[in-house]
């Protein structure tokens, strides 16, 4: 039997990530679109493994403004065998926008009719057969929460005959709807063929002025044709015809909303729970506090909890370690297994604990609604970052980690906003960079250990706003895309749905960052042993070469050693390396490195120094997990070489002046 | 939406003034009416132009936008009424009541609108060819959709603003004809919550400032 695939689609909200999860009994594949950054999950439908089962975006509708759009409607051109619209029925007049939008594509549609439950609170009756018959279309009711009309579903898939159905044709009436009458015959005069479009499809979006059918319709020459066409309308209802378009569209829902609900004779004026909720959570002066609060919760949880897993975790590492160097007698096998591999697996097992926490808690606000009031709240302050409020999560995930900040940006739509906020995250200091301040500040600042280690964390917030408004600039010059947010009713999410949620981002980590991680660390240890017989990572191996060679470039900089530069480059390993790495080679630690550094550095270069490891070249982990995230080598690299001009330009100013200063 | 001061609110008329009874306006016509230079009128029409209420093409005469007429026809009734109130009730003769409705329409509040409207109601006949009722359409019931209070509910009239932006929240369903109510205001005034039929959405207010709603009196 031939395969067949099952587009899945609907409104976001209207709870498709669960049917999705039903219908495939969690056996999805989560991978990417090509070319665009858009997430997409498919599975084989349950007990029927020649459906295939593929979720795409949410959306409100398809006029392929953002990348989702695209998306979903260049996968429904290709024409899926079925298209399942799962709609939230307590909400029908928006959803079902989209669906006429697919009835216009003249696509095979099912209707989930998710939500059921609440809809038939709120209306005295919904007449399902009503809007069946008048779309022309099987519908089944669900309760997706509960599983209820699942079964339905399937059996509506299975048993779905293809029938000749007459293609469906919203009445426009009027001028309208002869001007589109009359395009489709000249299409059919002029025997256009443009592969997934009737012609009615072509009329109307080409009177929409959608910009790709107008180049499809190009080489039959109806462009000036079309143009006027236009032109006429337009003046006619003294409005964009797009506009007349949803116009028309919303008026024909409103007609079959009347036919198809029974609406009960009192209407309940009591405000729903979820609005005297919001009365609490989006009040302006509780609300922040609210939020400060959740974001504090979810920070201490994720990174104090986590630590100490993760504490738990490196001693198991270090005990297989010790087993490690007295069991293996060779000494360069044995160095391979603890300095690379089980260095680089440390690595990535010492990021689950928070990815985990962390992914489990913002799927879970996700789900339940708060992500949305989250964004809404701190939508304001956040466009002085040039952002919206949605970047406020990864931004202060920063301050624990940047790999599950950089992995947070997810619940950002706009490809401008996602990215400018990855860039930006590595200028927040992680925990990992706190060990390296607290050395040059005992060594150097002993007295206003307060006051410096503050000023680095707001150098890097500072840096953070500036490089995010050059970013916009530069990159990113779509500003404009408006800030319509839905703010959903808050759903309690059941625990299976969010730990499969959880569950696909860290599966996605393992598989895909993880042998990023693990075969940069092999590299880095590969560069500290060889050639073969030096001391690991001494000044005769490559890594400690390269820091003699990179040494006279940081002289302008004030520390044009061996040493600074070899700390900084294995620094990029994780940033904590920075301070065994300077141990190492100086033969101290603790107390007697303080000791040391106090010796042999001058205050403004342990100063400078210190900030050019607050902002330069953000760890490995890092790297991998912006190039997972944004699907391009080209970004990654983008990453470090800004970072380290930024970082070099930072530690010059402050290192000149403070030498012209007399400090 | 940003509060429009004098300068701004002067030019809107100006405009209005001149597209009424020249057909079109120009920098330099403006200038010469409000005596202003023409660098500063410049200045004034690129700030009005950043708010979306004028359009101008090179080389090409300045043209008020949808949004832009509509803030000048509030501008220009709340001229009338106030010249209306001081003729009809303070005896004031025209070249007063001119000079002054012109001072006061900059600075006067909503309440005292609607006072002068109630006001004006009792005494229809003393009030000339002015149409009260347009009048009070247009000052005390339309309003931009960022401008409602808090519970206030409205019937869409218009949605107007760039294309995209237009369509965006169109599809939403913010279409004419449908009530929508404010519910909410983020911290820092921005954005704005709404109910909506069936949902709740936020919009900030640049975009609230396109769509054109009139006030329903709750029964």
């Amino acid at each position: 039997m031939d395969r067949k695939e099952i587009a899945l689609i609907g409104n976001p909200n209207s709870g498709k990530t669960t049917i999705f999860n039903i219908l495939t009994g969690s056996n999805a594949k989560v991978g990417n679109w090509p070319g665009v950054t858009v997430e997409k999950k498919e599975g084989a439908l349950i007990g029927h493994p020649n459906y295939q089962i593929v979720d795409l975006p949410g959306i409100y509708s398809l006029s392929a403004y953002s990348d989702d759009e695209k998306v979903a409607k260049n996968n429904l051109l290709k024409k899926p065998a079925i298209v399942v619209d799962i709609l939230d029925s307590s909400n029908l007049k928006r959803n079902l926008y989209l669906t006429l939008q697919l009835l216009e594509m003249n696509q095979n549609i099912i209707l989930g009719l998710n939500i059921m439950d609440v809809a038939l609170k709120k209306y005295k009756e919904i007449k399902l057969d009503v809007l069946s018959e008048l779309l022309n279309v099987p519908v089944v009711p669900l309760v997706g929460q509960k599983g209820e009309g699942t079964e339905d579903l399937i059996n509506t898939i299975v048993n779905y005959k293809e029938h000749e159905t007459v293609e469906f044709r919203l009445p426009y009436g009027g001028e309208l709807e002869e001007h589109l009458k009359n395009l489709e015959e000249l299409f059919a005069e002029k025997k256009v063929v443009i592969a997934g479009y009737t012609y009615r499809m072509l009329a109307i979006q080409a009177l929409e002025g959608d910009e790709v059918v107008r180049s499809l319709l190009k080489p039959y020459g109806f462009d000036d044709f079309i143009q006027k066409e236009i032109n006429h309308l337009n003046s006619l209802f003294k409005d964009d015809l797009e506009m007349v378009f949803i116009e028309k569209r919303y008026g024909f829902i409103e007609g079959l909303l009347k036919k198809m609900l029974v609406r009960k004779k009192t209407i309940e004026n009591s405000i729903g729970t979820s609005d005297k909720v919001d009365k609490v959570i989006l009040n302006p002066v509780l609300g922040i506090f609210i939020f400060f609060g959740i974001m504090f919760a979810l920070f201490q949880i994720t990174f104090f909890f986590g630590d100490y897993i993760k504490g738990f975790l490196e001693l198991i590492l270090s005990g297989i370690s010790s087993i490690i160097t007295k069991s293996v007698s060779n000494d360069i096998l044995a160095s391979f297994l603890n300095d690379g591999v089980l260095s680089g697996v440390g690595t990535i097992i010492t990021f689950l604990p928070n990815l985990i926490l962390m992914f489990l808690l913002l799927t879970f606000l996700e789900d339940i609604g708060y992500m949305a009031r989250a964004a809404y709240l701190m939508d304001r302050f956040m466009r002085f970052f040039g952002l919206q409020g949605k970047a406020f999560i990864p931004l202060i995930t920063g301050f624990g980690c940047t790999v599950p900040a950089v992995m947070s940006t997810r619940t950002l739509e706009s490809k401008s906003d996602r990215f400018t906020t990855i860039f930006i995250t590595p200028l927040i200091s992680c925990s990992a960079r706190l060990p390296i301040y607290i050395l040059f500040i005992s060594a150097f600042f002993p007295d206003n250990r307060g006051s410096v280690l503050f000023f680095v964390y707001i150098m890097g917030i500072v840096l953070a706003v500036l490089m995010a408004k050059i970013f916009r600039v530069f990159f990113f010059k779509d500003g404009a895309a408006p800030f319509v947010l839905e703010l959903p009713p808050y759903r309690i999410p059941t625990a299976k749905a969010t730990f499969l949620h959880t569950w696909e981002r860290v599966k996605e980590f393992l598989t895909r960052a993880s042998t990023l991680i693990l075969a940069m660390v092999i590299i880095i240890w590969a560069l500290s042993i060889l050639p073969l017989g030096v001391e690991y990572g001494s000044a005769d191996s490559i890594i400690g070469i390269i820091g003699s060679f990179i040494a006279p470039i940081l002289s302008p900089v004030g520390f044009g050693t061996y040493e600074a530069a070899t700390a900084l480059i294995s620094g990029i390993v994780a940033k904590e390396v920075v301070v065994s790495t300077l141990g190492t080679i100086y033969g101290a630690d603790g107390g007697g490195l303080v000791n040391v550094l106090a010796n042999e550095w001058t205050r403004l270069q342990g100063f400078s120094f210190m900030l050019m490891s607050a902002i330069y070249v953000p760890c490995l982990a890092t790297l991998a997990t912006i190039k997972q995230e944004t699907k391009s080598w080209k970004w990654m690299f983008f990453v470090i070489a800004y970072t380290s001009v930024l970082g070099y330009v930072v530690s010059f100013i402050v290192y000149q002046l403070g030498s012209l200063l007399g400090f | 939406m940003e509060k429009l001061n004098i300068n701004n609110q002067d030019i809107l008329e100006t405009i209005y003034e001149l597209e009424k009874n020249k057909g079109k306006a120009r920098l330099t016509d403006i200038a010469l009416k409000l005596k202003f230079s023409k660098s500063r009128t410049n200045q004034e029409i690129k700030k009005l132009i950043s708010m979306g209420l004028i359009h101008e093409d090179k080389y090409g005469p300045i043209v008020l936008t949808k949004l832009g007429l509509f803030e000048a026809e509030r501008i220009m009734f709340t001229h009338l009424l106030i010249k209306t109130f001081l003729k009809s009730h303070l005896g004031l003769d025209e070249a007063i009541s001119e000079k002054d409705a012109c001072a006061i329409e900059h600075i006067i509040s909503e309440e005292t609108i609607k006072a002068m409207v109630k006001h004006l109601e009792k005494d229809l006949d003393n009030i000339g060819d002015f149409n009260l009722t347009e009048a009070e359409e247009y000052l005390v019931k339309k309003k931009r959709l960022s401008e409602l209070k808090v519970g206030q509910k409205a019937r869409i009239l218009k949605i107007e603003g760039l294309r995209s932006i237009k369509k965006r929240i169109m599809e939403f369903g913010i279409i004419k004809g449908e009530i929508i109510e404010l519910i909410g205001v983020a911290p820092f005034g921005d954005p704005l919550s709404y109910r909506l039929n069936d949902f709740n959405l936020s919009l900030r207010i640049k975009e609230a400032d396109n769509v054109i709603v009139e006030l329903i009196e709750e029964v």
